[in-house]
């Protein structure tokens, strides 16, 4: 029953059928592979921080990972008798590219995932295209990465939304759900995060449109543990509402000390990545403030109606003893199961395992569902999108969630493939 | 009129968000600045212990809520918290303080410069991963005293009470330090070693023991810094690299050795980091280490040191 590892994977999950059948005749050269499932187990090599500030998100994402794949394994495998063998590497390294051509040529592991920093992913995946690696980029938000970096991919894909879905779905919170609102500010990183996040956000309002007046862009140092005149600044101008790309301790202090200062009064405060502090600082978080996940990754107040949801969400509470805020634990199952769908969805069209030409036309244009919803990599591009969501924090309950949930679709707030994210604002 | 009354008020909150920042600075570079001063002994580390003063804070603060939270009124969880926050951290910070110093620092007062500088870079490392280990690597905060306090109403805002008071109790240890250091035995055989470490050993005083006590001193208020700071703010991996800077640039610019250089100093910095950030926030770090640099070429001791920086 080979192959059906993946059919009672998926059906006993709820996944059978998602495949995007348009690509399904179209199995590519043969890359050096092909033939029987491999004896041995497939190597996987899984990089984040676990160290540093940005651990706030690579930490909960290693936990995902080494879950979903545990999971995995408890099914026999990839095809129900490939098992994975991960191993996790800290990002937080000064050579991340010499770390990248080692994991890929000296260790020869068969697929890397990874990579949260922008100016990481931007490094390694030029690299990654010169060593024909595959590469799944997991958590990276930058949208140079395939507009600039790598512009024609072949062996690298991002499995989780670029900004352009957190900033252009801010711009058409803007647009649908504050009308009323008439000044906007900003208060972001000085890095290339904050940067990117703020003059998309900017250049989507100015395409779409919207009237509102830009009235302050504030950035701040990475990291930042003092705020206050930032914040004196941002309520010398009194804005009606700030968008924010700060995360992790930032995002704590900033908003722990705005409280203070009273700037959130009449302000509406719009954070675009920081919902994974929802879970480590209630007390700071008031009713109505707007979070969005890098994505649909809310675990309590979005998609509760989905069992594989619910059983993410779950599992990962059993396991960790805490909930998955952090959507890099959905980002993280995400780049998994997209390696895992694209093999076992080759060797079930083609009756054999797939070599690299193969997994790549089984990656392009491929479709699941996840427990953020429907994860969609539309054919001719190499990376997913997915639809935005923001909401307004919900204190009302034991614990934080969203509420009155706004969705943007993936195609109002994602470039098409045939443009970069630039050009596609411009064109609006 | 409107307008003169808000520039007014903006140089008001810029001041206080200066004097904030001082104070901080102040607790943590005036403890680095008498054990160089004493001892010839550049201890990097030194900025690791106002971290650990904020996890301890923020675990007694958290564990005292829970426990005393409901029986206490407002004054007297205020007084239990205070109590935590001046005494108790300090003194659980210093203790581990000294047992750093007899078993990591100690060894290593007579090596070169460069060795205390890198070995002490190293113990920072140490001491941030050792705090990941306890304290995890999400942000922690524990704002229950700072809410207790509550804010004042500005026009245009609030301020909070706690930053407040944060300024005037470091204002009280600063002239509790000058009084002790000028008026005391203890205080003037510190400054004395400063001076000359040998002269004060042969005139037959313990001087190994005068240093444990200032170097203890130094560690509480340090930790102390940490405990003020985190009512306001949130503390999270990394904090003593971001502080170290800082706090070099406190001596520095202060002069190595000199309690009046650490209070003017900090100031300085507290309030150019207050006033860049407002008007040039691209440049308000630049500003810090323009005006340390400048001070280097004009006056290389520092503006009241008397040792070569």
């Amino acid at each position: 029953m080979r192959g059906a590892g993946a059919a009672t994977a998926a059906a006993s999950m709820g996944l059978a059928g998602c495949s995007n059948p348009a690509s399904q005749s179209d199995s590519g050269g043969d890359g050096g592979g092909g033939g029987e499932i491999p004896g041995e187990p497939l190597r996987m090599a899984c990089i984040g921080f676990t160290s540093g500030a940005a651990s706030v998100f690579g930490v909960p994402m290693m936990q995902a990972a080494e879950m979903t794949v545990d999971r995995i394994n408890e099914n026999g495998g990839i095809l129900g008798e490939r098992e994975i063998e991960m191993e996790q590497f800290d990002e937080n390294v000064d050579q991340v590219i010499q770390q990248y051509r080692r994991l890929a040529t000296q260790e020869d592991f068969d697929i890397i995932i990874g990579y949260i920093s922008s100016a990481d992913a931007l490094s390694v995946a030029p690299v990654a295209e010169e060593l024909a690696q595959p590469t799944i980029i997991w958590d990276t938000g930058t949208t140079e990465l395939f507009d600039t970096a790598v512009t024609d991919p072949q062996y690298v894909f991002r499995t989780c939304a670029s900004s352009s879905t957190d900033t252009v779905g801010a711009a058409r919170l803007l647009e649908n759900a504050f009308s009323d609102v008439q000044t906007v500010a900003g208060a972001n990183q000085d890095y290339a995060f904050g940067r990117n996040n703020w003059n998309l956000f900017t250049q989507a309002i100015e395409s779409i449109g919207i009237d509102v007046e830009v009235v302050a862009a504030r950035f701040t140092p990475f990291p930042t543990e003092d705020y206050s005149a930032t914040i004196s600044a941002l309520s010398n101008v009194d804005p009606d509402f700030i968008f924010s790309s700060y995360w992790g301790g930032d995002a704590v202090n900033f908003i722990t000390q705005a409280n203070n200062q009273g700037l959130f009064e009449d302000t509406i405060p719009c954070f675009s990545a920081a919902s994974h502090i929802l879970g480590d600082v209630p007390n700071q978080i008031r009713d109505g403030f707007v979070f969005g996940a890098r994505g649909p990754h809310a675990p309590f107040g979005a998609l509760e109606w989905s069992q594989l949801h619910q059983q993410f969400v779950r599992n990962y509470q059993n396991e960790f003893n805490e909930a998955p805020y952090a959507h890099g634990a959905f980002h993280a199952w995400q780049a998994i199961w997209a390696y895992v769908y694209s093999i076992e969805r080759a060797y079930n069209l083609t009756g054999t395992y797939p070599g690299k030409d193969q997994w790549i036309s089984s990656m392009e244009g491929i479709g699941f569902d996840s427990p953020s919803g429907f994860v969609d990599m539309p054919r001719g591009s190499h990376n997913v999108v997915e639809p935005s969501l923001y909401g307004l924090a919900d204190t009302s309950g034991d614990r934080l969630s969203l509420r009155d949930t706004s969705w943007t679709a993936p195609e109002l707030v994602n470039p098409p493939p045939t443009m970069t994210t630039s050009e596609w604002l411009d064109s609006l | 009129m409107y307008v003169l009354q808000q520039f007014l008020i903006d140089q008001l909150i810029i001041v206080l968000n200066g004097l904030s920042r001082a104070s901080t600075l102040f607790l943590l570079g005036t403890g680095l600045s008498l054990v160089y001063g004493m001892l010839n002994f550049m201890n990097l580390a030194h900025a690791a212990f106002l971290p650990l003063g904020a996890y301890l804070s923020a675990s007694l603060i958290r564990r005292t809520t829970g426990v005393v939270g409901d029986s206490l009124g407002f004054v007297g969880l205020f007084v239990v918290f205070l109590v935590v926050l001046l005494l108790v951290v300090p003194a659980i910070a210093s203790m581990v303080g000294l047992v750093m110093e007899q078993a990591l620092f100690e060894p290593l007062y007579d090596l070169e410069d460069d060795y205390h500088l890198l070995a002490t870079f190293g113990i920072i490392l140490m001491m941030e991963d050792s705090m990941k280990f306890v304290w995890g690597g999400q942000p922690v905060s524990a704002t229950a005293p700072a809410d207790l306090l509550g804010t004042f109403s500005i026009p245009g805002g609030t301020y909070p009470w706690w930053s407040i008071l944060t300024i005037l109790i470091t204002a009280a240890i600063a002239g509790t330090l000058y009084y002790f250091l000028e008026a005391t035995r203890l205080g003037r055989i510190t400054l004395a070693m400063a001076e000359d470490k040998e002269i004060v050993s042969v005139s037959g005083i313990d001087t190994r023991s005068i240093h444990l006590k200032i170097f203890v001193i130094s560690v509480g208020l340090a930790a102390l810094g940490g405990a003020l700071y985190l009512p306001g703010a949130s503390i999270t991996t990394g904090l003593s690299l971001e502080f170290v800077i800082l706090a070099f640039a406190v001596l520095v610019i202060g002069g190595l050795g000199s309690l009046k250089g650490a209070i003017v100093a900090s100031l300085i910095i507290g309030l150019v980091q207050a006033y860049g950030t407002y008007y040039i926030p691209q440049l308000a770090l630049a500003a810090v280490f323009l005006l340390m640099a400048a001070v280097i070429l004009v006056k290389p001791t520092g503006l009241f040191g008397e040792i070569d920086a």
